[in-house]
């Protein structure tokens, strides 16, 4: 099997090319993308991309697999391959530090603004903060994101203001938060958001959607937010 | 590109030529009721003359297109098709439709 | 988080919620005009400006008129702020996207009450 592979170290190279090898897949199993990637690393050490726990939970080898963002790990090559090849890019939509490494420090700022904790300023109770398991199940779809970016780096509104659309990734958890019965800034939280850009610049494109690899729901999580917002401010 | 994604963008695209087309129908729009006379030549137009008739029903055609993706987007907002499949399958309707019209809208003005 | 003034009601929400009540008038006017059309084929231009005399019709179309300018504005500042990264050419952009807009405005109220 052909699979192209973009290249780009900055210290060595003017511009980034893809670079094209030959693979030979064991017969009757489908690997992983990411095996294929630990067998062309083999033949060439000098590929980089990052991964670490291989079974979808850690987050790390979030890439572009043919035109669409997934893990490495837990896409099958049969489902990644187009056309007879497998093209693996980096993330799109932020600096590459090198071939499939991406810098995601744009990411992770966004994920800072929404304050990614619980807050509550009454005193801590004996035990725990208790909740209803109504109250458990709002959380359900949103505490599982593992911030591996592939929906945010998806997502054009993310694409063309990285530094004010909180993403489909930050929002999620915002929402994640706001749904938190056991949370006390849910005011504050919500006036933070309320500029054109945070929330507002989602259009329900729904890429995030599309290519979640955990299978979440951001445009939903969107929608809920506008909604508090709406409820709030009519 | 996902289906969902094709239809924001050409919601996008259609906004555009619905601004810069809005001066074509404000024009028509004044001609009309200006006098008998304007309104005569708009009529005679839109019968006889193949560019105008293909201007207006580029216009008509991306503000039907505006339309059906903004309906579609109220009902996003409501809550509905915000699900993959749901999603799909209502952006996949948005297309249908919005041909549709089209196509009516090009029976209509021919 | 992000304080930009420039958007048409300086809040996300406001903007949100006025391009939907603005596409809410223009669908309505726009299935009204079409229905219109559609069922005078033969219409006459003394139909036509008798329409467009009635005071409803008037107060219906000015809002048409308002409800162009919010919507495109909020449409285009969007896009502006989308793709035109350099501040001289997205301000550019923009006032030369207000002032069709005031144009199509003013135009459409001579068109209307005639002047």
């Amino acid at each position: 099997m052909l699979v192209s592979i973009y290249r780009y170290n900055p210290e060595v190279d003017d511009a980034p090319y893809m670079q094209d090898y030959e693979v030979e897949l064991p017969e009757g199993k489908d690997l992983m993308v990411l095996d294929v990637l630990n067998l062309l690393k083999a033949k060439d050490p000098s590929i980089s991309y990052r991964r670490s726990c291989r079974e979808g939970v850690c987050g790390s080898d979030g890439m572009n697999m043919s035109g669409k963002n997934g893990l490495a790990c837990i896409t099958p090559v049969s489902e990644a391959v187009k056309k007879g090849k497998l093209v693996l890019r980096p993330l799109p939509g932020l600096p590459v530090v090198r071939d499939l490494v991406v810098d995601m420090g744009q990411f992770y700022k966004q994920y800072e603004k929404i304050r990614p904790f619980l807050i509550n300023d009454a005193p801590a109770p004996a035990i725990e903060r208790l909740q209803s398991p109504e109250e458990r199940e709002k959380l359900d779809g949103l505490y599982e994101c593992i911030l591996c970016a592939c929906c945010s780096t998806a997502c054009p509104s993310f694409w063309w203001n990285p530094d004010k659309f909180v993403g489909p990734s930050g929002l999620l958890q915002a929402y994640r938060f706001l749904a938190d019965s056991r949370d006390t800034a849910t005011q504050e939280r919500l006036s933070d958001l309320d500029d054109p850009f945070s929330v507002f610049r989602c259009h329900g494109i729904m890429n995030c959607v599309n290519v979640c690899p955990k299978g979440l729901n951001p445009t939903k999580a969107i929608g809920n937010i506008r909604t508090m917002l709406l409820q709030r401010a009519t | 590109m996902p289906v969902t994604a094709i239809v924001s963008i050409l919601h996008r695209v259609t906004g555009i030529i619905l601004f810069v087309g809005l001066a074509f129908l404000f024009y028509a729009f004044d001609l009309s009721l200006e006098s008998q006379e304007g309104f005569d030549q708009v009529v005679n137009a839109l019968q006889t003359n193949f560019l105008v008739k293909f201007v207006i029903w580029g216009v008509v055609s991306a503000l039907m297109y505006h339309f059906v993706a903004g309906v579609k987007h109220l009902f996003m907002d409501m809550g509905y098709f915000e699900e993959l499949e749901s999603g799909r399958s209502a952006a996949i309707a948005n297309i249908v439709i919005a041909v549709v019209l089209i196509v009516l809208a090009g029976v209509w003005i021919w | 988080m992000v304080t930009q003034i420039t958007s048409f009601g300086r809040s996300g929400l406001y903007d949100w919620m006025m391009q939907r009540v603005s596409a809410v008038v223009l669908s309505l006017y726009t299935v009204f005009i079409i229905g219109y059309l559609l069922l005078n084929p033969d219409l006459t231009y003394d139909q036509w400006s008798a329409l467009f005399e009635a005071t409803w019709m008037r107060i219906f179309s000015l809002m048409v008129l308002l409800s162009i300018g919010m919507h495109s504005w909020i449409g285009l500042w969007s896009i502006s702020t989308d793709y035109i990264k350099a501040t001289g050419a997205r301000f550019f952009f923009q006032s030369l996207c207000g002032l069709v807009m005031f144009v199509y405005i003013v135009w459409g109220v001579q068109v209307l009450w005639g002047l």
